[in-house]
């Protein structure tokens, strides 16, 4: 279960079995979650997507992905660009390991101490992608990362192909606007004590412009509008009790 | 059951947010690199994902074993999905894997696979 929304990246590797690049495509997901990016990057099992994990396709839809392929096949990047969103970016291990063409690997079962070489530096890839995915501007994730660097446009799975992405609707300075993650934004927030309404109100537009373009002259507008919204939403939550 | 003479698919989920994924991709590759290398093979679960033809053809030509982590049974629905129907499946989350003082349950889980392909086999006179 994917646990969203805040500004993790999601890291999807392949893990095929016909060839040891897939074993080292988890290795280096698994170093990068656990190891060199915790808290920053979250997993995403690629089964999932196609067998209804609806949390995952829409994790996929508002979070960037990075697909870490074994090979040129591009299998994960594939499956995400065809049931949630295309990744962000991409790493292919094949590809990586025509720059260290004396790491072997010894098996798919037991990468051996080359192989785990080799993962580590799959996983300094991802790190680099990451990083750069992080320091986006808000709502221009979308972009893709290649890894000779460089952006082009992601595109975006057809909503109504595999569940749209959460929208929810708000008012700002008399105008009605549709925003991407709103309500697991404010569930997320929903239980903080303590924060005073100026810290709350700068909390949730920062966080609602991870996902969604605000153009700084409404910022202000904004941050009123959803630190309103914000109450009737915890008014709500509190008469559900 | 009709099927030309070939090897057993051993096919896991390998999903990796949870331990049983790790634990049915470990103990499928016991299975198909050192237990049974004659007998059976393994296909790129995600391969089926976007739908290759090429591997499709493979799970609804060769009798398929699905190793399944956990309850969600991702590795049987995604065959499924193909067109594979598995002869058979195995859930990690069915029953405790890991015995008292058995160390390695990893070998546990393969020589249950094992066991399973080897029936397999002598079920379609292989």
């Amino acid at each position: 279960m994917v646990a969203w929304p805040a500004e993790e990246v999601g890291v999807v590797g392949c893990g095929g079995t016909e060839l040891a690049e897939g074993t080292v495509a988890l290795e280096a997901a698994r170093l990068v979650l656990t190891e060199l990016r915790p808290g920053q990057t979250v997993t995403v099992s690629l089964p999932l997507f196609l067998t209804g994990g609806q949390d995952e396709h829409a994790f996929a839809k508002v979070h960037p992905t990075v697909a870490v392929d074994g090979c040129a096949k591009r299998c994960g990047a594939r499956a995400l660009g065809a049931y949630s969103r295309e990744p962000a970016a991409e790493v292919v291990v094949s590809e990586v390991a025509r720059r260290f063409p004396r790491l072997r690997l010894l098996s798919r079962r037991e990468l051996g101490p080359e192989g785990l070489e080799l993962a580590r530096h799959v996983a300094e890839e991802i790190v680099r992608l990451v990083d750069e995915l992080r320091r986006r501007p808000s709502g221009s994730w979308a972009a893709r990362v290649h890894p000779a660097g460089g952006m082009r446009s992601a595109g975006g799975a057809c909503p109504c192909s595999s569940g749209a992405p959460p929208v929810a609707s708000l008012t700002v300075a008399g105008q009605r606007v549709g925003l991407v993650g709103l309500e697991p934004i404010m569930e997320d927030l929903g239980e903080r004590e303590g924060v005073t309404d100026e810290e709350l109100g700068s909390e949730l537009l920062r966080r609602v412009k991870v996902y969604n373009y605000v153009l700084p002259a409404q910022e202000a507008a904004y941050e009123t509008a959803l630190l309103q919204e914000f109450a009737a939403y915890r008014a709500k939550a509190k008469r559900q009790r | 059951m009709s099927r030309r003479f070939g090897k057993v698919l051993v096919v896991p989920c390998s999903g990796d947010d949870d331990a049983g994924g790790a634990l049915g991709r470990e103990a499928a590759l016991i299975v198909v690199e050192e237990l049974r290398p004659q007998g059976c093979d393994t296909i790129c679960l995600p391969r089926l994902l976007p739908g290759e033809p090429e591997a499709v053809a493979r799970v609804r030509d060769l009798p398929v074993l699905a190793v399944d982590g956990c309850a969600r049974r991702c590795a049987s629905r995604v065959l499924e999905h193909a067109g594979a129907q598995p002869v058979a499946a195995l859930c990690l989350a069915d029953e405790p894997w890991a015995p008292a003082g058995e160390s390695d349950v990893a070998q546990v889980v393969a020589a249950r696979i094992a066991t399973q392909v080897d029936e397999l086999r002598e079920e379609l006179g292989w």
